[in-house]
């Protein structure tokens, strides 16, 4: 029999890492500055980016591309809500603001909670034609919803001021929107996960018909992800928009999308905690990846910035990973207390070993 | 609307079509033989055009040495790909495969904007690239028509009895349309796979650099986007004319080339949304016809 | 005797090619029924068609005289057909015990479920100890309690293949539909399958059908037994009226032998 932890030990320790994290925020929140407060604020909404494209892509094993999609119906929405009347006045000069957005405001929660609820019901309308579709046939397909998405909000001056976008956005994000966002997120999905419909999930991706042999609706399962992954995506787009305070159809663009592959395959294709570490790796390693635009200096010959070789760095580091780690960091296992445990006994014992 | 417009605007659509048929046929043929999207594709389709460029502009090339050198360069730049980045994964889940051609895509892009600067580079006579006579107008029944579009017509359909004779008529040919069908099979056969492999990217490649050079004569410029509309829109008029088919993605490339302009001409008030044509096309073909319009019904064994 | 199944002249059509022809036949409750017949004869397709993976193109299928043909794959199952599959279709990268668990996913009829699960309410928890419960319970009666926690995929064949029953059996079925459980077996696992087939159907109350090429296993356990050719039923009877059936070794061993 091999050695675990109690359950309610397990519980402590996650309530304890909950505490930890929330006062180690709560101290940047007070102590950090500007720049490091963004990039934590970003750190949580590329979570929720990643933890629900895992959701679709990585337990469903449904392939979408059009999370960008999502997200920018997400931004779009909620900042069409929160916006003062008078910056709208201000902003639509070309077309005006179509009612009844053009007389609303409304604080940041609901417009959020609307943003979620606007891009799951647009997930709901998409996946019924889309899921018919199978492997690389959905694959472009959601590419192409995506990529309408944008085009559309390129397009309807009245609703989303075309490709000017939308400016002096409220900042309302913060680090408690944005983790507390992020914590319901890993919540709800991880229970999900856990639960029986998780299971359901992945019996559908390893192998679809054997799931409808065991008496799985298939169809209306990979639907019900889709759509809540759709939520969260829209959710993480509101607070995105909140904290960038500026947005137009570039920033919907495929390669949003693919940012969010990285963090998802960066961590493991079908592990929620390693959408959350990929999330956090990416996030940080791209402010990292910054000297790399920036001017350097060899003895004494200076070196002008080079714009863009992040980018180039990035997509090598993806090829690299799927070429010789597809696994990613947790592949699809989960980082438990379990897991943990048992990686310290053993190096103990192997350090023990060692020492003898 | 006149005859005469009608006629311009069909000779337009021909022209158009004919480039997404060329890049289309790439994506088609990798598929049929890989089962990958090649999302790089229309990347490698701006790289033809950027070594058409630099070739002239940095090599002093005459402009068909160059475009001739291009071909070659994009074709082997195609087949590259397919060996550092392509052929580790062959075995390997479908969906890594696909998640490296979208890094390869990325790179590719990025790659340019470091190497060759973001801004668009413009490609037209002044700069040498081809010669003034192509802007010359034709005049048709009262319609004047610029040579070019008359030129990219020619080239296409001489670049498809080409590659139609390369398939069905020479013994490679036959090796890919084997491979397509069986992979293991052809190659007890002693069929060199990897090597009928890197001559389908080295075609598939090679046409698409034809394209990428037709497109940049047409809207002058070149940028490290420039391919990525056009890769997308040859990519589902692969998928709208059956994916794996030849016929199909010449098909497909056509109806989406004529669909486009021609919606443009008659509902003027549309064309911002001209991109969102394709896909919605695409979503139509593919609820009708999951498999598109010539592509052959596949259904998975229970 | 009570009829569990009716196959009433079901056809399937492939393009041009008919891998069902109007196939007639009854299954009675509790009975142990063979289907065999040459490679490509419509077997596995009528098991498809009878499990929903294919609707017929002409004729029903009744099941205690309802009639199921036009309903879903995992409709049929919750009506109690369930089956396993010629070429195993585990959920190869998930556990054992997760396989088994998968089909016991059908208890949760209604969408509340879903919100109950993911607020992990005191019944979702009641229902997940017992859908573990009943898992662990069927893995025991197969006898493969001890590798529950391992990966469906690290098992051996013919546990795999027992295990493919287990999860068959997890969805509570009235009847059983095995194709080719013996495929790949050595003689003494098919020795001990056909004891463990036998054994099921006593405890789990089923009746059960069964394709299989392996004639031992037919014709030692099979009380009745259907011969199928090129997509119709060409013999019925007994292991015994199989045996000596000059149609039937015509089907297997064609003209000359007969000659």
């Amino acid at each position: 029999m091999e050695k675990s932890l109690s359950n309610s030990l397990k519980f402590i320790l996650t309530l304890a890492l909950i505490v930890v994290i929330g006062f180690l925020l709560f101290l940047a929140n007070k102590r950090a500055s500007e720049y490091v407060i963004l990039i934590l604020n970003l750190m949580a909404i590329n979570m929720i980016f990643a933890v629900s494209l895992t959701l679709i892509n990585g337990i469903t094993g449904i392939f979408s591309l059009g999370h960008a999609g999502f997200i920018a119906i997400g931004a779009y929405v909620s900042t069409l809500l929160t916006l003062p009347v008078a910056q709208k006045e201000m902003t639509f000069l070309i077309k005006p603001l179509i009612y009844p957005f053009n007389q609303i405001q409304m604080p940041f929660l609901p417009a959020t909670l609307i943003a979620g609820l606007v891009a799951a019901g647009f997930g709901y309308v998409v996946a019924a034609p889309s899921l018919r579709l199978i492997g690389d046939y959905l694959a472009i397909a959601t590419l192409g919803l995506g990529e309408t998405i944008r085009i559309i909000a390129n397009n309807a001056w009245s609703i989303t001021n075309g490709a000017l976008g939308l400016k002096a956005i409220p900042p309302y994000t913060n680090i408690y929107w944005s983790w507390g966002w992020a914590f319901v997120t890993v919540l709800v999905i991880a229970s999900l996960v856990k639960s029986s419909y998780g299971r359901a999930l992945k019996a559908i991706r390893e192998d679809p018909i054997a799931a409808k042999a065991m008496g799985i609706n298939v169809f209306s399962h990979q639907v019900v992800s889709f759509v809540l992954g759709s939520f969260f995506a829209g959710v993480g787009g509101a607070l995105w928009a909140h904290l960038i305070t500026t947005i137009d159809p570039k920033s919907f663009a495929f390669s949003k999308t693919f940012e969010i592959l990285i963090m998802a395959v960066l961590g493991g294709l079908g592990s929620i905690s390693g959408a959350i570490i990929g999330a956090s790796i990416y996030t940080v390693g791209l402010e990292f990846l910054r000297v790399l635009e920036s001017p350097f200096k060899i003895w004494f010959i200076n070196f002008p910035g080079i714009p863009g070789m992040r980018m180039v760095v990035l997509s090598i580091m993806l090829i690299v990973l799927m070429l010789f780690w597809q696994r990613g960091i947790m592949g699809r296992d989960e980082l438990t207390w379990d897991l943990i445990y048992k990686l310290f006994t053993k190096s103990a014992r192997r350090r023990g070993v060692v020492d003898e | 609307m006149s005859l005469a417009g009608f006629f311009q605007h069909l000779v337009n659509a021909l022209s158009l079509g004919g480039i997404y048929a060329l890049i289309a046929i790439g994506y088609t043929m990798v598929y049929g033989i890989l089962r990958l999207i090649n999302f790089a594709h229309g990347d490698v389709f701006t790289y033809g055009i950027y070594f058409a460029f630099y070739a002239v502009v940095l090599f002093l090339m005459p402009w068909w040495v160059a475009f001739v050198f291009s071909i070659f360069a994009t074709a082997f730049l195609g087949a590259f790909i397919e060996r550092i980045a392509y052929r580790p994964l062959r075995n390997a889940p479908r969906i890594s495969a696909l998640i490296t051609a979208i890094g390869v895509s990325f790179f590719l892009e990025n790659f340019a904007i470091v190497a060759f600067g973001g801004r668009a580079k413009s490609f037209n006579p002044q700069t040498g690239i081809y010669p003034t006579s192509f802007l010359n107008m034709i005049n048709i029944g009262g319609v004047r028509i610029p040579v070019l579009t008359f030129i990219t017509i020619g080239i296409v359909i001489a670049a498809l009895v080409l590659l139609i004779w390369i398939v069905y008529r020479t013994k490679i040919g036959m090796a890919m349309r084997a491979i397509s069908k069986d992979i293991p099979t052809t190659k007890l056969m002693g069929v060199n796979a990897d090597r009928v492999v890197s001559f389908t990217f080295m075609l598939g490649s090679g046409l698409a650099a034809i394209g990428g050079i037709l497109w940049a004569m047409k809207y002058p410029q070149v940028y490290p986007y420039t391919g990525m509309i056009p890769g997308l829109k040859a990519f589902i008029a692969a998928v709208v004319g059956g994916i794996g088919s030849i016929q199909g993605a010449m098909v497909g490339g056509f109806i989406l080339g004529i669909s486009e302009i021609m919606i443009v001409a008659f509902v003027p008030s549309l064309a911002g949304y001209r991109d969102a044509f394709a896909y919605a096309i695409l979503l139509f073909v593919l609820l009708v016809k999951p498999t598109g319009i010539l592509g052959v019904e596949v259904s998975e064994k229970v | 005797m009570n009829e569990v199944l009716r196959i009433d002249s079901v056809t399937k059509r492939f393009g041009g090619l008919v891998a069902v022809d109007r196939f007639d036949g009854y299954v009675k409750q509790g009975e142990l029924l063979g289907l065999i017949g040459p490679n490509g004869a419509g077997k596995t397709t009528l098991f498809n068609v009878i499990t929903g993976m294919y609707a017929p193109d002409e004729g029903r299928i009744f099941f205690f005289g309802k009639d199921i043909s036009g309903f879903k794959p995992h409709e049929i199952t919750r009506f109690g057909i369930a089956r396993t599959f010629q070429n195993i279709r585990l959920f190869s990268d998930m556990s054992v015990l997760e396989n088994v668990m998968v089909s016991q996913h059908l208890k949760l009829r209604n969408w509340l479920w879903f919100f109950k699960c993911i607020a992990k309410t005191p019944d979702s928890i009641r229902m997940e100890r017992h859908m573990r419960e009943e898992a662990l319970k069927l893995l025991k009666r197969v006898g493969l309690e001890n590798f529950a926690n391992e990966k469906a995929s690290s098992l051996p064949y013919g546990l795999q293949r027992k295990l493919e029953i287990a999860r068959a059996l997890s969805t509570n079925p009235r009847m059983l539909l095995l194709d080719e459980p013996a495929a790949g077996m050595n003689p003494q696992e098919t020795f001990e399958l056909m004891g463990f087939i036998k054994q099921i159907r006593e405890d789990f109350k089923l009746t059960i059908m069964i394709i299989e090429h392996d004639m031992k296993v037919i014709m030692g356990i099979c009380e009745r037994i259907y011969v199928m050719d090129y997509g119709k039923l060409i013999a019925e009877g007994n292991p015994e009226q199989i045996q000596s059936n000059p149609l039937v070794i015509k089907a297997y061993l064609g003209e000359e032998v007969l000659l």
